[in-house]
This record gives C-alpha cells, structure tokens and sequence, in this order.
C-alpha cells in the first residue's frame, strides 16, 4: 500500500511546516509560550498539519543551539528518527529528513531514508545541507572541507545507485572509495525519496539545478524573490532539468491586523533573545549563503521572528494575499513557522485555508 | 473527401511515418533499472498484448535509445499505461519537452516495482515483465516481455491515445 507524495501531488500552492523538531522552532524570542518541540509538541502539530491537508513537514538538522538565554535550537530532534516517529502516527503528510552531507554517511543515510520511505510508504524526502557552521562541525572534529557541492554530488549518486544496483558494486570518486556496496530495502520512491536543498549562492543553486527536485530560497521582498525565480529556473533549464522552487516564511496570523502586528513586536522585539539574535546573523552572514545582504542589514527582527525568512504577519484575508503574490511570483509553496505550531496552527488552518481554496491556491483534497 | 494516392513504390520513410499518424496508439511508458541502478524510461505507442497464456507483451523501441542498451534478455522492465491526466509525464519522457534522462522521473510519482522497474502510480494499468526475448530488425527491437506482475489502478480519467501527433483523452 504505497501512497503519494503530496510534493508530487496536485495542490496548485504547497504548503509545509518548518523547523518544528527544534526548540523556538525559526524564532528566538523569550516569551514563554515559545516552542518547546517536546516529543508530544512536534507529534500534535504534525498530526494538526496532516489532518488539514499541508504537503509536508521540512525540520532542520542542528548540534548546538544559537547560545543567548533561551539556547533556541540547542534541543532538536534528530530528524531520521524524528521522521520516522510522525511516519507512523501521520497518513498523508510528505515527511523530510535533513542531513549534514560532511556528518553523515551516504550509506548509513540510504538506509535510514529507505526505513522512513517504507514506513511512510512513500512519504520521505531528503533535505540536502552541504555545510554549515564551523563551530557545529568543530564539535565533531570536522573542518569545513573545500568542494562541499561537489562532495554532495557524489554523496547523492551513491545513495541512487545502492537503490538501484541489483547487486554488489564498488564506487571510486574523488571523495568516497567504496567495495561492494548494497542497500536493502531500496526506497519506495524512484529513483530515490524527493529531494531538495536550500541555497542562495551560485554554487549551491547550481547544485540544486543539477541534483534536487526542489529548491528553497529565502528573499526580502517580491521583486526580489522574482528575481531568484528566474535565475534558478535558468539553471535548471540550461541543464535539461526542472526545479520546484520553494521559500519559507514565518506567521502571525490575527484577527485583526494590529493584534498581528503587536504580537510579532512582542514576540520579535521586545521579548527578542537579542543574545541569540547577535550569534544567528552573526554565523550566518560570514559562513551561509542562504540569505541576501539586503536581508541581513535591515531585518533584524525578521530574525527573531523567523531566522531572517519572509514575515507573513496580519489578518487571515491578509495572509492570503500576500500567498497568492508569493504564488504569484513563481513560487511552488513554502514552508511556514510559528512562535507556537500547536497553539497557532488550527487558527491558521480553520481561517486562511478556506481563503486560499477560493484563490483557486488549494484544491479539496481528494482521495 | 480527397484521396492523396501514395505512388511511390516502396513507400518512403516520411511517407509511411505520416501513414502512421492516422492509427489510433495508445499511450505507454516503458521503463527499466539498469543493473548499476540507472532509471530510465521512454513514452511508446508500439505496446501490444501477445498471449495470455502465460501473460506475454511486446513493446518495440528503437535501438539508438538509451533505453534499447538496458533491455537485455532475462532482465526486467515495465510498462505503464498513463491516465488521461497524465499526459505531461507522456510528454516529458516522449522526449517532447527540455528534460532529460533520469530527471524525467521527477515529471510524476514513481514507485519502485517488485522487479525493480519504476512504476507510475494513478496509471491505468503497469505491466511488470521479464525480457524474455529480444528481436532486432532493422532500427528497432522488439521486446517480448512475460509478465510477472500486474496493477490495475483507477480508470476514472479515462485513457491516453495518440493520433495525428496530437495526445487524446479516450473517456
């Protein structure tokens, strides 16, 4: 009894959860009803999020957190054996995994992968991180190699051929030297679970363009982000591919506009954990190439609120359109966070889904 | 109604490809895991029952495909006939669109068979099959394919067919 992938599916906008494995999920705020992301927490807002129709759940992979006085992130599930937990309590909902290309091997990551794919009869997806952050990897003893792109190219082929090899094979590249490699059970999916990464640089979008199935890529406004539609588009054309492209926004969503606005003041500023804030744009400017100039001199409270992504903030019918620009722009869906998924997600689900039907963004899910 | 009489004898190979647009083909999509683990696939409407007895298919695809090179004798591969929505998966691995090679397995969902063959889910029917024999002639090889397995899915979007290198939806 396999199923679908939702990101194959026929939803016009897709639409997932982010980063709800991880302790303040996107955000680094001190209010106390920040994400927890208890074992209990990620299970009620992933069941939340399947029972309501979203696509998929994308968590991220952390070591440490962002230090500060909440140490947002410093809890974080590991996200195979995360996955595949919600693989057994969800029925629908597409469920990625993320590693850390230079951390994990690919062999011990096809089978995990294969595990949730079977589990999930079907439902797993692979998020690609190539390198990250120096002080995460110098606690495994690992310095951040050169060719991190080209490592994961090889990393991915590996991965593909275990699954589809019908026996032994040995593999010599310039960064694995492997005899007699065998896999089994191979993923559901072929050639292998979906897979995406997220990178703003030249490099990694190359990197996408050549290996992934979708792309996702923050932006600070809408021009921008048409602009990064199109070159990843190129890229991808250029090499006889086609790349789904995807951004992450983070919300607060009110009744009314000004209590939307007052919540994220209060959430973002106010109660911002400016120690944590300082360290995150800090680290990401010098080692990521996830984010823009623009967006890390003028959104420092897009950082608090959501990691530097887009800010989704006001009324249901506002949310929407704001979407429906998104959309609009050549986006194929996003990824949403929340100060708290549980507490924030059926208000979401019961007010802006039914808004998004009507823009023709969602259609009723059928069976 | 005008008859235009094809006077040339033996036909010329334009003339017979256009003779050919006018036979109603119904849509397939051949697939195959090489044993290194490669995926490959390509639409065809030379797809057509043998015998029921055992279940045997034939499948004809020509032999400056990559595909051509994976088939071998004793191997396996599958045959997925496409619903009328899914005429985009057709068309992208008819070659029709700027994706290539095992990228077009990007275009729908595809799941790996008992054989190891991709699989379309939501076709009508996939076919899993063992090459049991190949014929060349001239540019193309038949396949003879005993099958192994079989899926019947849904048949409420209707059937995929080809005809005046137009796509049709047979309800």
């Amino acid at each position: 009894m396999t199923k679908d992938h939702p990101l194959k599916g026929p939803q016009p906008f897709k639409l997932g959860i982010f980063s709800s494995n991880a302790s303040g999920g996107l955000a680094l705020t001190t209010v106390p009803e920040r994400w927890r992301a208890s074992w209990d927490d990620c299970l009620t807002s992933a069941q939340i999020a399947d029972r309501a129709g979203f696509d998929f759940i994308l968590p991220i992979a952390r070591w440490r957190g962002f230090g500060g006085e909440t140490r947002p992130r410093e809890w974080s599930f590991e996200t195979f054996t995360w996955a595949a937990g919600l693989a057994a309590a969800t029925e629908r909902i597409g469920l990625f995994m993320t590693v850390h290309i230079p951390l994990v091997h690919p062999l011990y990551a096809a089978k995990a992968l294969a595990s949730v794919d079977h589990i999930s009869h079907g439902r797993a997806g692979l998020n690609i991180v190539c390198g990250w952050n120096p002080d995460e990897f110098a606690m495994f003893g690992v310095s951040l190699a050169e060719d991190l792109y080209a490592r994961a190219a090889e990393w991915l082929e590996i991965v593909e051929r275990a699954y589809g090899a019908t026996g032994p094979f040995d593999y010599t590249g310039q960064f694995f030297n492997l005899h007699g490699v065998v896999s089994r059970p191979a993923s559901i999916q072929v050639p292998r679970p979906v897979v995406m990464n997220a990178a703003f640089g030249a490099t990694g979008r190359d990197f996408a363009a050549r290996n992934c199935d979708f792309l996702f890529s923050t932006f600070a406004d809408m021009v921008d982000g048409r602009r990064h539609v199109a070159d990843i588009r190129a890229r991808a054309e250029a090499l006889g591919r086609r790349v789904g492209i995807y951004t992450v926004c983070h919300v607060v969503c009110r009744e009314t506009q000004a209590e939307a606005e007052e919540y994220y003041r209060h959430y973002a500023v106010d109660f911002a954990d400016h120690g944590a804030v300082d360290y995150h744009m800090s680290r990401k400017k010098e080692f990521a190439h996830s984010h823009d100039e623009r967006t890390f001199a003028e959104y420092r409270q897009r950082f608090a609120g959501g990691a530097g992504t887009y800010p989704l903030i006001g009324t249901p019918e506002r949310i929407a359109e704001d979407l429906a620009k998104i959309s609009a722009e050549g986006y194929e869906g996003t990824a949403l966070s929340f100060v708290n998924y549980s507490y924030e997600l059926p208000f979401f689900c019961d007010r802006v889904l039914p808004l998004l039907r009507q823009a023709g963004l969602r259609v009723e899910r059928t069976l | 109604m005008i008859e235009i009489p094809d006077s040339q004898s033996p036909p010329s190979s334009a003339a017979f490809r256009s003779a050919m647009r006018l036979h109603i083909g119904g849509i397939s999509v051949v697939t195959v895991t090489a044993t290194d683990g490669e995926c490959c696939g390509i639409t065809a409407t030379a797809f057509c029952s043998l015998s029921d007895a055992p279940p045997t298919l034939i499948v004809c695809v020509n032999r400056n495909a990559r595909l051509a090179n994976m088939l071998q004798a004793g191997k396996p591969f599958a045959v997925n006939l496409p619903n009328a929505n899914q005429q985009e998966i057709a068309r992208v691995f008819g070659g029709m669109t700027s994706i290539r090679g095992r990228a077009r397995f990007g275009c729908g969902s595809w799941h790996r068979g008992d054989n190891g063959a991709p699989i379309l889910r939501h076709a009508r029917a996939s076919f899993e099959c063992i090459a049991s024999e190949l014929v060349t002639h001239t540019t193309h090889v038949i396949v003879i394919g005993t099958v192994t397995h079989l899926r019947v899915g849904a048949r409420a979007n209707g059937a995929l067919a080809y005809v005046d290198g137009r796509f049709l939806a047979v309800a």
